[in-house]
């Protein structure tokens, strides 16, 4: 990411993590600004997991790391009254009560809103006395998802959010989590390998592959890095030239797509895209 | 401690008691049902037996049953009742400590296993289950997880089930009461005074208070197998220290590693030396380091706990 200030909520320096002989994160370095909504993504074993339990403290790394502006590793129960994270779906106990989940959350958490909290179960179809393990999957995460809403937090982290639900629930989940939740004081680091879903929400964009960070870049900016550039065929030789970092052939015309080649050199090839993050992302993880 | 801590406290015990209700309460009240109604059961067609031995002890007591024996389990346990109120004081509260109080013991035999499990279960559950990504997702210190779940282990659970034996002994003693209205028979004297049911109950808080300190390295051990194991905790917390001991076994003549785990894994109120001089002893204070050292340990697994 470009803005290197002060006021990171996260700055991640040379985070390396092995398992062995395997490294999971091969020493990683990102800045994530206030108010972004950063998608993490990368195909499965890529390390996106490894890094948001990096930034938690769940796990040891070397390397450098601040969460708002103190190491997690150390003082995580402070960190958490300002991070939240919700990973995967289905980790919450299958024992507990719907209404219980409420009491012991304003128990526990200081910044937790029990009226919002409330406010955000009676729009779905969760009955308060209903026990974790009664709910269907796509209801624990609306579930899951309402408790966090209800708590203040400067820092949400989601991990794999929707993996398992069906599409319905999926864009529930990212209508809710943009429009009910986000309020541009907040960030949000989402880790998915489903790029097409949360694509629209995002304001930065961190791919993954076997434990580095293949691209780093607001979504703003992507325009100025990348085209996408659907190639007229008596070009293609010229294209070519170029060093495209894709090329496919679509309906019987060459797309490429070009990282840091000057639009000037691109027009004259064919009609000029901003290529989407879902073909960005296939084009990255080709060239591994 | 903080004041967010003290508001958590409470309400981490209250989380262990909405996992674990059926065995924090179901169970007991269950086992305090039925042993109840076999004692009842027991104490009334063990009338005859029990007056012969009243007779061997006693060659003074009356002999009146014989005749009534083939009435109504009302009759017989009424009759039983007279037989008591005819015994010796010494005689009824060994009869009452033995016969009627004999649910205590399945109490507290219930209780240990219960605790057992409890606590070996604890710090283990919920990373196999994966909700500990849940819980660690909460401003909740390693310290208090712990803290919490020891806490409910060592008192929460054994306070629940003393108030289960106050039940079963009280609910022992009224039934009888109720059967012996309609017998010429002093009440009080036959069976409340010589059921010593206040020193009987203090007596056991004594037992839990000092238990949880005499049993700290048993106990201790169970929660940092918890908070460690990736798989089959239970073969770990057995398997290891029988290591030790056959090492000890092999390697020397002594026997005190043995002697130390024997006696630290069940529950007592005092040794020899009363309840004072116990507390102040090197035994309690060698129990409390190693437990103590346990539990530091368990807490600093824990805040390396990850899903398994």
């Amino acid at each position: 990411m470009s803005e290197q200030n002060a006021a990171s909520i996260v700055r991640a320096e040379g985070i390396t993590k092995s398992f062995g002989d395997f490294r999971a994160l091969d020493g990683i370095s990102f800045n994530i600004p206030p108010g972004s909504i950063v998608g993490l993504i990368g195909p499965n074993g890529a390390g996106k997991t490894t890094t948001l339990k990096a930034l938690l403290g769940l796990t040891d790394f070397e390397g450098e790391l601040e969460v708002l502006g103190s190491d997690p590793r150390k003082n995580r129960q402070e960190l958490m009254q300002r991070v939240c994270f919700i990973s995967d779906v289905g980790v919450l106990p299958k024992w507990l009560k719907v209404a219980d989940a409420v009491d012991f959350l304003e128990a526990i958490h200081p910044r937790f809103n029990r009226d919002r909290a409330i406010e955000l179960l009676a729009t779905t179809d969760i009955r308060k006395g209903s026990k974790v393990k009664q709910l269907s999957k796509g209801m624990v995460t609306q579930l899951h998802l309402a408790l966090v809403m209800a708590i203040d937090v400067e820092l949400l982290v989601l991990d794999e959010p929707t993996i398992g639900l069906d599409i319905l629930y999926r864009k529930e989940f990212y209508d809710r989590l943009l429009n009910d939740y986000f309020d541009h004081e907040t960030s949000i680091i989402i880790s998915t390998h489903q790029v097409e879903e949360i694509e629209s929400l995002l304001t930065h964009l961190l791919f993954i592959d076997r434990g580095r960070i293949v691209l780093d870049s607001a979504m703003d900016d992507l325009a100025d890095q990348y085209r996408e550039v659907l190639v007229v065929p008596e070009c293609v030789e010229q294209a070519n030239d170029l060093c495209p970092i894709s090329s496919r052939e679509l309906l019987g015309k060459k797309r490429m797509i070009f990282e840091h080649v000057d639009v000037d050199l691109l027009r004259p090839l064919g009609e000029l895209h901003v290529p989407s993050v879902a073909d960005l992302f296939v084009a990255k993880m080709q060239r591994g | 401690m903080n004041t967010l801590a003290l508001k958590q406290l409470p309400m981490l015990i209250k989380r262990e008691y909405w996992e674990h209700r059926t065995t924090f309460l179901y169970l007991p009240a269950v086992v305090t049902a039925v042993s109840v109604a076999v004692l009842i059961l027991g104490s009334a067609l063990m009338q005859t037996g029990m007056v012969m031995v009243t007779i061997n002890n006693h060659e003074n007591v009356r002999i009146h049953t014989e005749t009534e024996s083939s009435g109504s389990l009302l009759d017989l346990f009424g009759a039983r009742l007279v037989g008591l109120a005819d015994s010796s004081f010494g005689h009824r509260e060994r009869v009452l400590n033995d016969l009627y109080f004999g649910s205590s013991t399945i109490l507290v035999s219930t209780l240990w296993f219960v605790m057992f499990f409890y606590l070996l279960d604890c710090l283990y559950q919920d990373r196999k289950d994966r909700s500990v990504l849940f819980w660690k997702s909460l401003p909740i210190s390693d310290w208090m997880t712990v803290v919490s779940k020891l806490l409910t282990g060592l008192l929460v659970i054994p306070v629940v089930y003393l108030l289960f034996i106050v039940l079963s002994n009280v609910s022992m003693l009224l039934i009888s009461s109720m059967v012996a209205l309609g017998q010429p028979i002093d009440i009080w004297d036959t069976l409340w005074a010589p059921a010593h049911l206040i020193p009987r109950w203090i007596d056991m808080i004594g037992y839990i208070l000092f238990s949880s300190i005499w049993c700290l390295p048993f106990t201790g051990w169970l929660l940092l197998v918890s908070s460690w194991a990736k798989s089959a905790p239970l073969a770990w917390v057995v398997g290891v220290p029988f290591f030790f001991l056959l090492m000890e076994k092999i390697f020397s003549r002594d026997d005190s590693l043995w002697e130390f785990m024997s006696t630290h894994i069940l529950a007592r109120y005092t040794t020899d030396h009363g309840i004072t001089g116990d507390l102040y002893s090197l035994e309690v204070v060698v129990a409390l380091v190693i437990g103590v050292g346990f539990v530091t340990a368990a807490v600093w697994r824990r805040g390396h706990a990850d899903e398994i």
